[in-house]
């Protein structure tokens, strides 16, 4: 593509990663650790792509001797990364729906598989999650959103038909784990000196 | 001939997954960061099919004998600043995995050979998927081992031309 470099429409990868996981540097491809929402990225994702909502709830007062808002303050945050995938494979949905995967290695007297349990219990597990795609910079330059800390708030309803794909609708929601840090975006603006 | 073997899952969110390595025998589920040893046949087994090939890794230490401290001085001296976290440590199993990735990507970035550049043609777009479809691509792809939260692997740098 080419100028303007700040529009931007080309699909992003997600990626997640145990907590605490250390953020790739932008000239950097992710570690192993961070693991690719989709088997092969934005090429298992619906048409629709990665969508990062940034919400918030603002309280307003109108004083009684005006009509006009005097002050506002924000009562509520937060961000959420949703999308949507074309991949049954186990790992992405035990994923999907915060589950452990058991992997049976093959032996004389049973093929090899790998299950999940859908019970999950009431604790949520958390995660950290980076998106990732082209700069506003220039489009040979990398941006990221660094969300530190997620857990995986979607519904999955895989429909099983002939005629559109199964997909996996997820929706990350991220929390504050440490303070003050919601998620950072950067873009890379120059290469190395 | 004995191997002592490690479970490291792909997911990630790995510390309930299993492992079930020998159906045919004690049919015991080993977790993540678990090790285990196997005979050459079993060996064989779990090597040869692609899948449990990528779970299992050879290591020389285990992990298994180890107190949480001992654990935790071992992460220590590989390289891992905050072992005693269990926010980020929660289980042994997954310290376990994370000394014996660090302590492999250390000795693995040592042998690697020096990164070549990309052409600009071949560079594959920043930061998609697509770096690594990428058959051209000549990131070391093999020579950066797998890592638990730290080591990056290195990129080619990207196409010429500035806004």
């Amino acid at each position: 593509m080419a100028a303007p470099f700040e529009v931007i429409a080309a699909p992003y990868d997600a990626y997640v990663a145990p907590l605490g996981t250390a953020f790739p540097a932008l000239d950097a491809a992710p570690a192993v650790a961070w693991k690719l929402i989709g088997t092969a990225g934005s090429r298992n994702q619906t048409d629709t792509g990665v969508t990062v909502t940034n919400s918030q709830t603002v309280g307003e007062f109108t004083p009684g001797g005006s009509t006009v808002v005097r002050k506002r303050w924000r009562q509520a945050e937060g961000l959420t990364v949703a999308l949507s995938i074309a991949d049954m494979s186990v790992v992405q949905y035990a994923n999907a729906v915060d589950a452990a995967v058991t992997v049976v290695a093959p032996g004389t007297t049973q093929a090899g598989e790998s299950h999940f349990e859908m019970f999950r219990g009431t604790q949520v597990a958390a995660y950290a999650l980076l998106v990732r795609g082209i700069s506003p910079f220039n489009d040979a330059f990398v941006a990221q959103y660094e969300v530190p800390s997620v857990h995986q708030m979607g519904s999955p309803a895989p429909n099983f038909s002939k005629q559109n794909p199964s997909e996996l609708a997820l929706e990350w929601h991220a929390y504050e784990l440490t303070i003050g840090n919601l998620c950072v975006f950067r873009a890379q603006s120059a290469t190395h000196t | 001939m004995s191997h002592l073997l490690m479970f490291i899952s792909s997911s990630p969110h790995p510390y309930g997954d299993g492992l079930v390595y020998d159906p045919d025998g004690d049919d015991v589920t080993v977790l993540h960061g678990g090790t285990f040893t196997v005979q050459d046949d079993r060996y064989d087994v779990l090597t040869a099919d692609p899948y449990t090939a990528g779970l299992v890794q050879e290591v020389s230490t285990d992990y298994s004998q180890m107190t949480r401290a001992e654990l935790e001085q071992a992460a220590r001296d590989a390289g891992i600043d905050n072992p005693d976290d269990w926010e980020y440590y929660p289980t042994d199993g997954s310290l376990s995995a994370a000394i014996e990735t660090a302590s492999t990507a250390s000795t693995q970035q040592q042998a690697a050979p020096q990164q070549q550049e990309v052409a600009p043609e071949q560079a594959p777009i920043p930061g998609s998927s697509d770096q690594q479809d990428a058959p051209s691509q000549t990131q070391a792809p093999q020579t950066v081992p797998p890592a638990e939260p730290g080591a990056d692997q290195p990129t080619p740098p990207p196409q010429e031309g500035v806004q």
